[in-house]
Parts: structure tokens; C-alpha cells; sequence
């Protein structure tokens, strides 16, 4: 039996955005164990439910994530809608999905670029980052920011985006399509990513199930998870939705994955896009939430599953909220996947989790 | 390898064509209208209700009644919106442009000119009379049904007359008793 290594990696590591660090324990090249570390940015946001009413949590949720900032405010606010009992409006419903949608694909296009980074294609990452950049122009021209949005709050969205602009933002993602498409065929297509990413990190559809995987991560594992299958809000006006999914579990898969799921979201855009009825887009809450009522939400963000969790006591500020965050659910497998694979993949292996791990410490 | 033709192909044109990126600051950025930079507000039409300040998550707005000034800290506000949403005189706006750099942080205090304070206090003074006058001619009409009606009533109408012009008098003191308003200068 070869001598055992410890080999720290991270929490400041080239491919990491975020602070995390992983203890690998290794044989010779081969990771036989790993053993992950988070705390590094904890900041005990969801203690501020103490200290901030239900309404300005919005904001504190909504600034959980830098990326998913969206999907965040959006879980939150329909927990709060749930709790409260809110119906809301629907056209607000298809504004929602409509700018998730664009969320998940400016945060795909991100990981692409930094996954392209990883694998040493700078010029894939530089025209991935470019087309995301029209993504964020649409945000600020629509909502006046480019990541966090403050477009979502409990009872709708705080104002209505004209159908003449809706069409403006078909356009614009029907345009970026074509760019696009050279994009993901370089990610599909070319050599040196497939060799890079080709079976490496290999997870079993039963690994996936056992360790609790979460969106993209399970669904190229084949198992078809994705909370927006369930038809809640604006997804049950589609006509026709079937979670992107792969076979093959390796990181090449959780890529296509991805490439394909940015492909979907221009689709679902559109069609929501041309079905939104008119009306109203915001009802005023009143009132604050019972003391003792409980509400539970999910959303499919970009990285899977999200789950809102929030409790009132009867005054305006909120008894408990936890946020569980799909990072810290396909940790595990992450972990699971590292073992037995090279050391020179563990980069790989990690990114194609997407890890975000401001998302996993609040 | 068709792939990798394809990003060839583009990122060639990419050569020949405009750049992506602005360079800043030589090139100015410029701002959609929706764009939330900075918070401002019309301190004319405020009327000091206090709303901005409860609302604010980050608690970085001060609304002094006393002396009629409103305060921003410009490097806590995370440009949510909120106040400029819940302001019911819609006095406050998000103005595009960022917040400029400075080498200290401060607090921006917002008041009104000396001429401004005057017109205000006239207007508050005014105001107070007219809600006493109109409490006093609500009493007398009340007192004089009330008498109407029944004849050992005076005395009850006649505290309810006191204590009303009391609270009349009070308001008129608390508005034309403060001072200040020096602080209108940055506004200008
Ligand atoms: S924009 Fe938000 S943080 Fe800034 S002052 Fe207004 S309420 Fe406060
Ligand atoms: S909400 Fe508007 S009117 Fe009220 S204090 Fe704030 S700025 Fe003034």
C-alpha cells in the first residue's frame, strides 16, 4: 500500500470563486478520501430575521447570493405569500419566472466561463462572460441593477415591465442564440474539453440518490429532479417541460447539462413571453404574520433545489427563516465523487458542481 | 474540431470589431435610466412623516423633525429602493449616477434654506390654526347640540372645550419654537 498524503486544497484556490477548503487524502495521484471545511463566510444572515421585519428581509434574502440573487428573493417572497396567505398576480407570476429563467442563464453562462477558465480555454471564457454581459444589461435597463435586482418582493414584483420591452428582451436572447450556439458547440464538440471532462468525476444515478444531489448535478446523473417540473407558478403555462438530463454522470455531462438548460430557459422565456396576461403586477401586504403559521417553498435554482423555511410569531418580524441552499446539499456527493479520481482533476471535479458557497453559509 | 473552428471563427471576428468592454474611465459608462446609483430627495416637498427611516433595512437614513433635515449615509445604503417606493409625497427619487468617491466617509444631511424654513413654518403655523380653529367650531357645534338636547350637558362640553384648546395651542408652540436650518447648505 502506497504512503498516505494529506494535500490541502483551497480556500483560496485558482478555480474557486468562494472559500472552501477540502482535506484530500491521497495515494500516490489518487484521492482516496476528501474532507470538506466551510465557515469562511458565514455571516448569520438568517439571525437578521431578528433585528429586520419580514418586509426588509426581503432584501437581506435577496443578498444571500451574488449570482442566484433572484431565485433568492423570489423563494423568500413566496414563502412570506404562502404564510400570509397572498394570492398573487399573474401576470407578477410570468415577470418571476421570466427573469429567473434569465438568472439561471446568466449564472450557467458564469459557470461556463469559469469552468472554460478551469480547463485553460481562455477565449471560451472571455465569449462566454461577453454574451452573459448582455444578460446583465437587460437586467439594469429593466430592473436598474445588474445582480441584485430588488425586482421581487412579497406580494408581486415591484413594477410592471411593458409588453414592448418583454419583446425588446425576446429579441435581444434570440440574438444572442446564434452566439451562443458556437459557444456550446465548442463546450459539446471540442477535443480538448471532452478530454478534459470526459469521464472524470463519474456519480451513479444511485450515488445521486443516496448522497441527496440537487439540480444539474442529478440530473446528469439521470435522474430527472427539478422542482420546476411540478408546474408551481408561471411553469404550469408551459406547454411542454422535461428537465434536461444526461446519462453519463461525468463532468462533461454536468456540463452538457448546463448547455442545454441555457438553451431551455431562451425557449421558456420566449413562450411565457408571448402567453403573459395583463394586469396588475403587485398587491400591498397588510398586516403581519400569525403567530405559530409555518410555510415551506421551493424553487429550482440554477445550481437545483432551494428550500424556504419561515415561521411568524405574530409581530412583524418572523419567529425563524433557514434557507437550504442547493451547494450545501450536493456537497456530499461532491465529495463522494472525489474519491478515486486524480488529483489534476479535483479542480474539474469541484467546478462542475457549480459551488457556490456564499449561498451554503448565509 | 468543429467546435473549436466555430469559436475560431468568432473570436476572428471579435478582432475586427468593436470592443466588448468600455474602457473607463477615458470612455465615460453610460447609465440606463433605470439604473439605481444614488438616492436623492426634493427636501421642499418633504414633509417629514419618517416613513424612508422606518423602512430602511440597512437603518441608514435619519429624519430629524425638529429641524427639518433629512440624512443619508450614502456608504450604507445598498440602493434597494424602498424609501423612494414608500415615500408617500414621492419627494424622494433614484438618480442614475453612482454615489462620487471620497477619501472620508460622511453622512449627507439635507435641510432647508433659511427663506425655505421660514415659508415652512409659516405653512406649519397655518396649518395648526386652521386644525384648532376647526376642532373649536366641531366643539361649539357639538356643545350647542348637546344643549339642545339636554340642559345639564354644559359643564361636560365645556372641559372637552378646554383640553381641546390646549392641544391646539401646544401644536402651534411645538412648530414655531424650533430652529435651525442651517444645515440647507450641501442641498444647494
Ligand atoms: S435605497 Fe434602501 S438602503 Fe438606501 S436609503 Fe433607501 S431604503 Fe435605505
Ligand atoms: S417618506 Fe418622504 S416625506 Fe416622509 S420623511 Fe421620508 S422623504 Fe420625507
Amino acid at each position: 500500500m502506497a504512503k498516505k498524503t494529506l494535500v490541502p486544497f483551497g480556500p483560496q484556490h485558482p478555480v474557486l470563486p468562494e472559500p472552501v477548503h477540502l482535506d484530500l487524502v491521497l495515494e500516490d495521484e489518487t484521492v482516496v478520501q476528501a474532507v470538506p471545511q466551510v465557515g469562511y463566510v458565514h455571516r448569520g444572515l438568517e439571525n437578521l430575521v431578528d433585528k429586520r421585519d419580514f418586509q426588509q428581509f426581503t432584501y437581506i434574502a435577496e443578498r444571500i447570493c451574488g449570482i442566484c440573487s433572484f431565485g433568492h428573493s423570489m423563494g423568500y417572497s413566496q414563502a412570506v405569500e404562502n404564510l400570509m396567505g397572498i394570492e398573487v398576480p399573474e401576470r407578477a407570476e410570468y415577470l418571476r419566472v421570466i427573469f429567473h429563467e434569465m438568472s439561471r442563464m446568466h449564472s450557467h453562462l458564469l459557470w461556463l466561463g469559469l469552468a472554460a477558465d478551469a480547463f485553460g480555454f481562455e477565449s471560451l471564457f472571455m465569449h462566454s462572460w461577453r454574451l452573459r454581459e448582455r444578460l446583465l444589461d437587460i437586467f439594469e435597463r429593466t430592473t436598474g441593477g445588474r445582480v441584485i435586482l430588488n425586482f421581487c418582493i412579497p406580494g408581486g414584483v415591484v413594477h410592471d415591465i411593458e409588453n414592448t420591452e418583454l419583446e425588446a428582451i425576446v429579441s435581444t436572447l434570440r440574438g444572442m442564440r446564434e452566439d451562443y450556439d458556437q459557444i456550446a458547440a465548442t463546450f459539446l464538440d471540442d477535443a480538448s474539453v471532452r478530454s478534459r471532462l470526459s469521464g472524470v468525476g463519474y456519480l451513479s444515478k444511485a450515488d445521486a440518490r443516496t448522497y441527496g444531489c440537487v439540480g444539474p448535478m442529478a440530473r446528469a446523473s439521470g435522474w430527472d429532479v427539478d422542482v420546476r417540473n411540478n408546474g408551481l407558478g408561471a411553469y404550469s403555462a408551459l406547454a411542454d417541460f422535461k428537465p434536461v438530463t444526461s446519462q453519463d454522470g461525468d463532468c462533461y455531462a454536468r456540463c452538457q447539462v448546463r448547455v442545454e438548460e441555457v438553451r431551455q430557459s431562451i425557449d421558456i422565456i420566449t413562450e411565457l413571453a408571448s402567453k403573459i396576461p395583463d394586469g396588475e403586477t403587485l398587491v400591498k401586504i397588510k398586516g403581519n404574520p400569525a403567530e405559530g403559521a409555518e410555510s415551506l417553498t421551493r424553487i429550482e435554482q440554477p445550481r437545483g433545489e432551494a428550500i424556504y423555511y419561515i415561521k411568524g410569531n405574530g409581530t412583524k418580524f418572523l419567529e425563524r427563516c433557514r434557507v437550504r441552499t442547493p451547494t450545501s446539499t450536493n456537497i456530499p456527493g461532491m465529495c463522494a465523487t472525489l474519491g478515486g479520481s486524480d488529483l489534476a482533476d479535483v479542480p474539474n471535479i469541484v467546478l462542475t458542481i457549480d459551488p457556490c458557497i456564499s449561498c451554503s453559509e448565509r | 474540431m468543429s467546435g473549436l473552428f466555430k469559436l475560431g471563427k468568432m473570436t476572428l471576428q471579435s478582432l475586427f470589431s468593436k470592443p466588448a468592454t468600455v474602457a473607463y474611465p477615458a470612455e465615460p459608462r453610460e447609465y440606463y435610466p433605470m439604473t439605481r446609483g444614488q438616492v436623492s430627495i426634493d427636501i421642499a416637498a418633504c414633509i417629514q412623516c419618517g416613513t424612508c427611516e422606518r423602512g430602511c433595512p440597512t437603518g441608514c437614513l435619519a429624519v430629524d423633525k425638529a429641524n427639518y433635515t433629512w440624512s443619508i449615509n450614502r456608504y450604507q445604503c445598498v440602493q434597494c429602493q424602498h424609501c423612494v417606493r414608500s415615500c408617500p409625497v414621492h419627494c424622494l427619487t433614484m438618480r442614475h449616477n453612482y454615489t462620487e468617491s471620497a477619501t472620508e466617509k460622511h453622512v449627507d444631511v439635507y435641510g432647508l434654506t433659511p427663506a425655505q424654513r421660514a415659508v415652512k413654518d409659516a405653512e406649519a403655523r397655518a396649518r395648526a390654526e386652521k386644525q384648532a380653529k376647526a376642532r373649536e367650531a366641531a366643539l361649539a357645534k357639538k356643545r350647542a347640540k348637546a344643549q339642545a338636547e339636554k340642559g345639564g350637558a354644559e359643564k361636560a362640553a365645556g372641559t372637552g372645550a378646554a383640553s381641546a384648546a390646549k392641544g391646539g395651542a401646544g401644536t402651534t408652540a411645538g412648530s414655531g419654537d424650533a430652529s435651525g436650518g442651517d444645515e440647507g447648505a450641501r442641498n444647494a
